[in-house]
């Protein structure tokens, strides 16, 4: 009996400081963005809170985020409404040079983000040159890029979503009078809504937090927010940009928070 | 007057032909069994009269309307999945109301039908349930509401029965068929139960490899199956191959059976049914055909015993005795036993 209460113990130690060494760096960041210290030492000095003070006085960053807001928001739409549509073609047509297709939609997840940048930037500095006006650096650009590298993420997780719907499901609707339409909206779209959220969250969260493909479509007046940080962190390292993180963490975590109020996210993953 | 009438229906997948050329009128108010092993076409012939598979070649009539080239949800008629196919995410009140709602029927007037139809497989009470709250059994009351509750011309049944336990499967059909005949709905029902399909059917149909083997009434496919798939399929088990001569059937291993045949005819195969035969019995003349034979297996099925005996020339067949008379008969394996079939008992088959 004490075996197997030993080995209880055991496990869930072991599951414990698994979770622990995963989740350590969060929490350090969160950890320093307290301290008082100019420089990040340990121990430290003392806790302050004068970090977020700070944040109000730094335009740039409360700019940064914000457009970062808006490119990820526009870039997780419009990759939702191109991998449904896209899935829904997988899912339910044959028609040739399907499997080129899918194979395609999910390369970007292959090619080393920078790569991808890259061919981004390349691709559309000659356009500006064939075409007569600028492309780079603009909003647009930058959304479109950060739709590329988000789309295989939707086309993956809808498509998984829309292979689990039963296809008599389906069948019964029409078989009861439904149309195309009316299906999809009546019994489709209700059996994959946590597929279109965690699809949601993931090109979110993708869109969010890349610095790469960013990086080659920003102008120093318009920068996301991981630009913003590297920038910063190119000339010192301090508590500051632990309390940036910090919001971005909460950020985050609020949206996951959100999302599993309407769907629960354990049945999401 | 007939109201569903398939003519000439070819149905191909890439190169295979899964249904050949099939000819089939239903009556109004008729229900007919396909019966078949998987495979044999029945639910592929199901789909192209729902619409859901379009055929090749030939025509689907409804009601006197060639609807070949109409689209399923065009169609007036309401299929009941094998699987039930419920909505997961609808109440059991949605559900039966779906139809209703995509007939653009009023909000009234769908409550009243809905409740109705509930009442119809007496589920009044669950309308608030999803359809993971309810047991197998009720959701297939709930698909046969939903079905039932759009008034269709046609109600297609997709071996509804086949996820029940043995219990349930023979409440739930006695339940359709009362239904169906109250309602006087045509109805088509597929299955691969030939005891499902004896119950319940004003007609049976016989598919084999996409072709109809026999059409009849239950009791007509059940005494006179034609060929040995039908008779295999509706329970013979004793088959023996040879040759008529006049009356009499010569087995290839020379048997003589005599049969009630009463012109000469060429058939290659006769067929017995294992209740037929008689063990033992005191009047033996009357049987005109009787063997003696070694019993090679007793098997106890409850009602009855199952024996497996061997004739001299090395043929063996399953005889059906009643335990009852078992008891009072006994004798056990090795044994010479008598058996004896009446030449009426004698089914003549096509290969």
């Amino acid at each position: 009996m004490s075996q197997s209460y030993l080995s209880r113990i055991g496990s869930k130690l072991f599951i414990l400081l698994i979770f622990g060494f995963i989740t350590l760096p969060v929490f350090m960041v969160i950890w320093i963005s307290f301290f008082k210290n100019q420089l990040i030492v340990f121990p430290p000095k003392g806790y302050s809170t004068h970090w977020y003070m700070q944040l109000a006085d730094q335009g740039n960053f409360a700019m940064a985020f914000f457009f970062s807001l808006e490119v990820s928001l526009l870039a997780m739409i419009i990759s939702l409404v191109l991998g449904l549509l896209s899935s829904l073609a997988i899912t339910h047509y044959e028609f040739r040079g399907k499997q080129t297709l899918q194979t395609f939609l999910l390369s970007p997840l292959v090619v080393p983000a920078i790569i991808t940048g890259i061919a981004i930037y390349i691709f559309l500095f000659k356009s500006e040159n064939w075409l007569g006006f600028n492309l780079v650096p603009s909003f647009w650009s930058l959304t479109f890029a950060h739709v590329i590298i988000t789309l295989p993420w939707t086309v993956r997780l809808i498509s998984a979503g829309l292979q689990g719907v039963n296809r008599s499901l389906e069948e019964a609707a029409v078989d009861l009078g439904a149309s195309k339409l009316q299906t999809f909206w009546y019994v489709i779209m209700p059996s994959i809504r946590p597929s279109l959220v965690a699809a949601g969250i993931f090109a979110f969260i993708f869109s969010f937090n890349n610095l790469e493909i960013s990086l080659m479509l920003v102008s120093p007046r318009q920068t996301t927010l991981p630009i913003e940080i590297l920038n910063y962190v190119f000339w010192k390292v301090d508590p500051f940009i632990a309390a940036v993180s910090t919001v971005q963490i909460i950020v985050i975590a609020g949206l996951m928070l959100i999302a599993d109020r309407f769907v629960g996210l354990s049945k999401v993953f | 007057m007939a109201e569903v009438v398939l003519n000439h229906v070819i149905k191909r997948f890439g190169n295979s032909l899964a249904i050949n050329d099939l000819n089939l009128s239903i009556d109004k108010g008729e229900l007919v069994s396909f019966l078949g092993p998987s495979g044999c076409g029945k639910t592929t012939t199901l789909r192209m009269i729902a619409g859901f598979l379009e055929p090749d070649e030939g025509d689907i009539l409804i009601h006197e309307e060639n609807v070949t080239r109409i689209p399923a949800n065009k169609r007036d008629t309401a299929l009941v999945f094998q699987n039930y196919a419920l909505f997961p995410h609808m109440t059991i009140f949605e559900n039966v109301a779906f139809g209703l709602k995509m007939r653009k029927v009023s909000k009234e007037e769908t409550r009243s039908r809905v409740l109705e139809a509930l009442s119809m497989v007496q589920l009044e009470k669950f309308g608030d349930r999803y359809p993971r709250q309810i047991s197998g059994g009720q959701q297939q009351r709930v698909a046969l509401a939903r079905a039932l509750v759009v008034n269709p011309r046609l109600l297609l049944l997709d071996e509804p029965l086949s996820n029940l336990d043995a219990k349930l499967r023979q409440e739930m059909r006695s339940e359709i068929r009362q239904l169906q005949q109250r309602l006087g709905i045509t109805s088509i029902f597929v299955t691969h139960d030939q005891e499902e399909a004896l119950v319940l059917s004003d007609r049976i149909v016989v598919l084999e490899q996409g072709e109809i083997r026999q059409i009849g009434r239950p009791q007509e496919v059940y005494d006179s199956p034609q060929s040995h798939f039908v008779a295999d399929f509706v329970g013979v088990r004793n088959f023996f191959n040879g040759h008529f001569e006049s009356h009499a059937f010569i087995t290839n291993n020379g048997i003589k059976i005599f049969t009630d045949m009463k012109q000469k005819s060429d058939f290659k195969k006769i067929g017995i049914r294992s209740n037929m035969i008689v063990v033992n019995p005191n009047n033996k003349e009357m049987y005109i055909n009787t063997f003696k034979v070694k019993v090679e297996l007793i098997t106890y099925k409850g009602t009855i015993i199952e024996l497996l005996v061997l004739f001299p020339t090395g043929d063996s067949i399953v005889v059906e005795m009643p335990s009852e008379q078992f008891k009072q008969n006994t004798f056990s394996k090795g044994d010479q036993i008598d058996i004896c079939w009446r030449p009426d008992s004698v089914l003549p088959l096509s290969s």
